[in-house]
């Protein structure tokens, strides 16, 4: 029998590197500069997320993003 | 209202922090700081000791993400007597951890005075999992995330404000022991945050997470010897409901505007030295606020506030010296003026 499940979604976990766009950029364009990245390149809603760490010009970002199972959605309907 | 001198006091949760990584282990340097402060906004982590939260009564009690929403100056908090609280509970543990939670709640009715409003178990077990980053962090994952918002959904239709989810979080016991021992993470943390974070971004109420343990994680808790001594509150008794249930009581409700506390009237933000890669951190120096960065508090993570180019940092390098230059901002005296040598002016 199959398993139907519908709107379901999982949070998971994403480390990621984000490029720091100039030097000299302090603190609050930094925030802007990862919100932007976060709307601009994930898909789903980022709920959590620190930077861990800055190497070779680039932030080093854990995050825990609230994604749509697409397996879940492969599975419905079948 | 702006002649009150109010303080975050901020560790992030699953990073191994020394002061604050184990449960409630922050709550005296929390206290202290609450000593000088009229009002302290902390998170649970910070103050949550098991069964025990002995937070004074001027902390604001506020979950993670809403404390995000509050630093990037989306929501306001407005303080309260009282919360109605719903609990939620996940489905799926032996009987005995149902027992332990039962009885904590009910204790914290009898002798904290909390009001329950509801009490419901999730449909089908919620499948959390604790998991550890690179960093040697430990966050969650979530794999049936709507069963968990049903049954708070439930709990809001019933009357609740304030929401305590308690989920079994599935963890490698050797990460427990490394954590009893004082050489790990707490490998619950990370997943706790995530959990209350979902549940506030989805309601917009105070929210807080505790560990439903096995009958198995019951026993390991209580029969692990002699612990580190900043994690033995969870091993005479691993009552994780208690310290939540005291917390979100009185709790402080989230609104957009007409807030008792906006972020405009943060006058400081206590940090470890090494996080400042989080939103309060980031977001202060938009605000004008001064983050004071305490290098004893060590931490996994390593993003000190040099390699962020953050200008309005003070270093302390302990709680004392984070106490005394709180101190001296509330009587209006510039830290620096309590050293030497005297910073020269010179005209421009």
């Amino acid at each position: 029998m199959p398993v139907y499940i519908i709107n379901e979604s999982v949070i998971m976990v994403i480390s990621t590197r984000i490029k720091i766009p100039r030097d000299n950029v302090d603190s609050a364009q930094l925030l802007e500069h990862i919100l932007e990245y976060f709307k601009n390149n994930i898909s789903g809603e980022v709920l959590r997320f620190a930077i861990v760490g800055v190497s070779m010009g680039e932030l080093v970002i854990d995050a825990s993003i609230k994604e749509k199972d697409t397996v879940a959605e492969r599975n419905t309907g079948k | 209202m702006t002649n009150r001198f109010i303080v975050a006091h901020i560790i992030p949760t699953g990073v191994k922090a020394d002061i604050g990584g184990y449960v409630g282990d922050a709550t005296p340097a929390t206290n202290m700081i609450a000593s000088i402060a009229d009002k302290v906004i902390s998170h649970p982590n910070v103050v949550n000791g098991v069964a025990l939260n002995l937070a004074n009564r001027n902390i604001l009690y506020v979950e993670g993400y809403s404390l995000d929403k509050f630093f990037k100056g989306e929501t306001e908090l407005k303080e309260v007597e009282k919360n109605k609280i719903g609990i939620v509970l996940d489905k799926g543990i032996e009987q005995e951890g149902y027992d332990l939670a039962m009885n904590t709640i009910n204790a914290l009715r009898t002798i904290g005075g909390v009001e329950i409003v509801c009490l419901h178990t999730t449909e089908k077990e919620v499948q959390t999992r604790a998991v550890k980053t690179k960093s040697n962090s430990f966050v969650g994952e979530i794999k049936h995330e709507q069963i968990l918002i049903d049954a708070c959904n439930e709990a809001v239709r019933e009357g609740a404000q304030a929401l305590a989810i308690s989920l079994n979080i599935r963890i490698d016991m050797k990460d427990l022991k490394a954590y009893f021992d004082g050489k790990g993470a707490n490998p619950y943390g990370g997943a706790e945050a995530i959990i209350s974070h979902l549940v506030s971004a989805k309601f917009g109420l105070p929210a807080a997470h505790a560990p439903l343990l096995s009958k198995y994680e019951i026993y390991r808790e209580t029969h692990s010897g002699t612990v580190d001594p900043r994690a033995a509150a969870e091993a005479i008794g691993p009552a994780y409901l208690g310290s939540v249930l005291r917390g979100l009581g009185r709790a402080p409700r989230l609104v957009a505007h007409g807030g008792d506390v906006s972020v405009r009237d943060v006058d400081a933000i206590v940090l470890p030295y090494t996080c400042m890669g989080g939103v309060p951190a980031l977001a202060a120096q938009k605000w004008g606020i001064p983050v004071i960065a305490v290098k004893e508090n060590t931490t996994v993570m390593k993003a000190p506030p040099d390699i962020l180019q953050m200008k309005n940092v003070i270093v302390a390098e302990n709680y004392w010296e984070a106490g005394g230059i709180l101190a001296a901002m509330k009587e209006g005296i510039d830290p620096q003026e309590l050293r030497r040598p005297v910073r020269k002016l010179t005209i421009t």
